[in-house]
């Protein structure tokens, strides 16, 4: 790879400079992210010492081999599967910004495979202490650790290509939603394995010696201290294979043209019957302008590539991931199993905060402007946005209930009315606090770029909001538990919706006086963009 | 700013036989037209003519459906980066990176087409003075107005010393100072032997900056010439612009208006 790095300087300077510009105006949240970021990473610097410390230790060779190879292609799933899974694609050039500029290609790639390392810093922790701990090893040779380096350029190059793959076919519909789908099963297929297989099968597949055809067994006997030319050549042949389709997919992606590859699916916007019923509906039931508002989020939201994959994945994910534990070899009944529907349906509301709740002005800008202009009151404009999260949160469960009734799960008509009386309880406790961080924290995105996660700075006050918003909905859980009883359940539900209602009602007040105030500074943020780099974490 | 490498014969810009198709439907449709070095060449058209995506197209942004393109001599795709090198652009869609500063802008577009860094910046310091944008010299460009978006994008065209501006809209959300201003900027480094090739909505503008033009109407070429041979007797190019494109339209319909 030849880098120049006059260019590459260049990209990351300024990228540099676009994160210092950024965070000073965020202090409060750079502080609590650096705060996760060390746990996080310090954490995997602990297991990274434990790698170290055990494979030091290890004396039996072909023992080492085998837990080499099982741990690598533990790696390679990680660093392959897991991004994909959580739509995190890492740092990515903002190739769009950098084509204009005289830059060869060939160095654009190699920028875009030194930014893949920021969606792999886990891994590469985890094979730095598995390196310490092979030199560390007298049964080891001193050069055999040499063959984590090109399993690591191998899965960095693969990762490149697959991000570029994705990110196209998520550009197109219909094989967009394809996709994902797959990729939910791709996800979940471990899970699968585990959940329905004989443990004893599992283990004995997981303990034979794999074929030195795998790049992970090949990178595992050599790194165990058995070389061999076949082990080599299988190696490298990955490397280079994997060099080939990362290269060709990034050159794929920089001819690619969204537009037209939109503009083929014009067809897509043409709505059938029922849809045009579907879309109709607001307008039968609510006044103008609420009613105008509503339908138009309804239509836009349900045109916008991102949020029909949200909704795709919402039922898809759910159902696919808490399945084996009804239906696997150690279903037992239980807490889980018994409340199938609720987690569901509880799971795919937390898959639709990203674009119902948490940041409801970021993907229709303009219409953020429109509404400041027209002659409309502000809460109705927040109402119109939380019906519309109301409308599709009560659409994907029913489609969610319909999926489970069709697998003949053991649902029942009391679990489904349970399901989404505290599912609507929850969305009521999120739209409270969403209403507030729309105004606070609005963030400008492309509603076409499906595969790119928005919540970037405030994802970590996320993991303070929903345990809070979803603590008074464990009280009808224990009355029912503590009474034995559906009527106990049922009677504290009331107390819930109470709560809700006066959260909603204090949440709507202070966001309304709060985007009176901050009026300037939200429409500023909605029409930002960010530097060379786009970071989708 | 001293121009380079304008001996040579071939044409600025030559389009041969462009087309664009967006989804079976034809953005650009085989369009051919030369560019002469050392012209200011307006390219007009309605909205949807096709001018962005030639422009686009011209920047290395979208890829020909089908159709030929070469720029000083050199040939799209296969010479892109040299070109590349040799023009800078203004394009309508902003490309610039919102949380930097405007002198960090400059300087890193700079350092795109391999100034060292203290060059590209004291160039970056030149041009935020000659572009009156001191003032907002710690700002982010996400604070600037969009007249000083457009004012900083056209800064950055001129930071490497291209030969040939490509200008999608130069002056759009500019105020009168910045516009003219700019308008004499382009008028001189058309004199010193550059060539621009805008588009503009504003005919008057065009009138009073270039020496040819050329008018597309859905993808295809309707018009093109000097202004000389363009405006015959008294017909001025809004005339001319309107009875090519057939943009008369009648507002009685609106009877409620």
């Amino acid at each position: 790879m030849n880098l120049t790095p006059h260019f590459v300087r260049a990209i990351f300077w300024a990228q540099l400079r676009t994160l210092v510009n950024f965070y000073p105006r965020n202090r409060g949240g750079t502080v609590l992210a650096s705060v996760v970021s060390a746990l996080w990473y310090g954490a995997w610097i602990l297991v990274s010492i434990a790698i170290a410390a055990l494979v030091g230790e290890m004396r039996d060779t072909g023992r080492m081999t085998r837990i080499l190879s099982g741990g690598l292609l533990v790696v390679f799933l990680y660093w392959q599967t897991v991004p994909l899974a959580l739509a995190a694609t890492g740092a990515a050039l903002d190739l769009k910004r950098l084509l204009v500029y005289p830059v060869p290609r060939g160095q654009l790639f190699a920028v875009e495979v030194l930014l893949r390392v920021s969606i792999s810093l886990e891994m590469l922790l985890a094979l730095a202490g598995a390196a310490v701990g092979l030199w560390r090893n007298p049964m080891i040779p001193w050069w055999a650790p040499v063959a984590l380096a090109p399993f690591t350029l191998f899965n960095l190059f693969l990762s490149v290509g697959l991000r570029e793959l994705i990110s196209r076919l998520m550009a197109r519909r219909r094989i967009r939603e394809v996709v994902v789908f797959l990729l939910v099963m791709l996800a979940a297929m471990p899970q699968y394995i585990a959940s329905l297989s004989d443990p004893d099968d599992v283990r004995r597949a997981a303990s034979m010696k794999q074929s030195i055809l795998l790049p992970w067994s090949a990178a595992g006997e050599w790194a165990a201290g058995e070389p061999s030319w076949a082990a080599a050549l299988v190696l490298a042949g990955w490397t280079a294979a994997a060099y080939w389709f990362g290269r060709r997919q990034f050159e794929k992606g920089l001819r690619f043209d969204a537009a037209a590859a939109r503009s083929n699916d014009r067809a897509a916007l043409e709505s059938g019957p029922l849809s045009a019923a579907l879309f109709r509906l607001p307008s039968r039931l609510l006044p103008d302008p609420l009613g105008a508002m509503v339908e138009k989020e309804i239509r836009f939201l349900s045109r916008a590539p991102r949020f029909r994959l949200v909704f795709l994945m919402g039922f898809t994910f759910g159902v696919v991931i808490w399945l084996p534990l009804i239906i696997g070899r150690h279903r037992t009944p239980g807490f889980f199993s018994e409340n199938l529907l609720t987690w569901v349906s509880v799971y795919a509301l937390l898959l639709l905060g990203e674009v119902l709740i948490w940041n409801v002005f970021g993907y229709d800008r303009s219409a953020a402007q429109l509404y400041h202009l027209a002659p409309v009151p502000f809460w109705q404009v927040l109402a119109a946005k939380n019906i519309t999260a109301a409308f599709f949160v009560l659409l994907e469960l029913s489609l969610v209930a319909m999926v489970c009734l069709l697998l003949r799960l053991p649902v029942t008509g009391a679990k489904v009315a349970e399901a989404f009386l505290i599912t609507l309880l929850l969305l009521l406790y999120l739209i409270s606090f969403g209403n507030l961080s729309s105004i606070y924290h609005p963030k400008s995105l492309d509603p076409s770029q499906s595969w790119r996660s928005s919540a970037r700075g405030f994802q970590i006050l996320l993991i303070l909001i929903y345990p809070l918003a979803a603590a008074p909905l464990a009280l009808p859980f224990l009355a029912r538990y503590a009474f034995q009883s559906e009527t106990a359940f049922y009677a504290v539900l009331p107390l819930n919706l109470a709560l809700g209602v006066a959260l909603y009602r204090f949440g709507m007040e202070s966001a309304l006086e709060a985007a009176q105030r901050r009026k300037e500074r939200l429409l500023a943020a909605l029409s930002e963009t960010g530097g060379p780099i786009s970071l989708n974490m | 700013m001293k121009l380079s490498g304008m001996t040579e014969a071939s044409p600025a810009i030559r389009l041969l036989n462009l087309r664009k198709l967006y989804g079976g439907k034809a953005a650009v449709d085989g369009l051919t037209l030369e560019v002469p070095r050392g012209s200011f060449f307006g390219f007009l058209g309605p909205n949807g003519a096709g001018k962005t995506t030639t422009i686009r197209m011209l920047m290395g942004l979208a890829q020909p459906t089908s159709g030929e393109i070469e720029i000083l001599g050199l040939r799209m795709p296969d010479q892109e980066i040299e070109i590349k090198r040799r023009i800078g652009l203004v394009p309508d869609e902003s490309l610039l990176f919102d949380h930097l500063t405007g002198p960090e802008f400059l300087e890193f577009v700079g350092r795109m087409y391999g100034l060292e860094r203290p060059v590209a910046a004291e160039r970056a310091r030149e041009l935020v003075s000659l572009f009156e944008l001191d003032g907002a010299r710690k700002k982010l460009i996400a604070e600037f107005s969009k007249g000083m978006r457009k004012r900083l994008a056209m800064a950055a065209s001129l930071i490497h010393g291209p030969e040939l501006f490509l200008m999608d809209e130069p002056f759009e959300g500019v105020d009168a100072v910045g516009a003219r201003f700019m308008k004499d900027l382009l008028l001189d480094l058309a004199r010193r032997g550059a060539t621009i090739f805008l588009t503009s909505h504003v005919l008057e503008v065009v009138e009073r900056l270039c020496d040819r033009v050329a008018i597309i109407h859905e993808g295809r070429l309707v018009v093109e010439g000097s202004m000389d041979e363009l405006r015959r007797g008294s017909e001025s190019l809004e005339d001319i612009f309107v009875r090519v494109v057939g943009a008369e339209r009648p507002a009685e319909s609106l009877d409620w208006l």
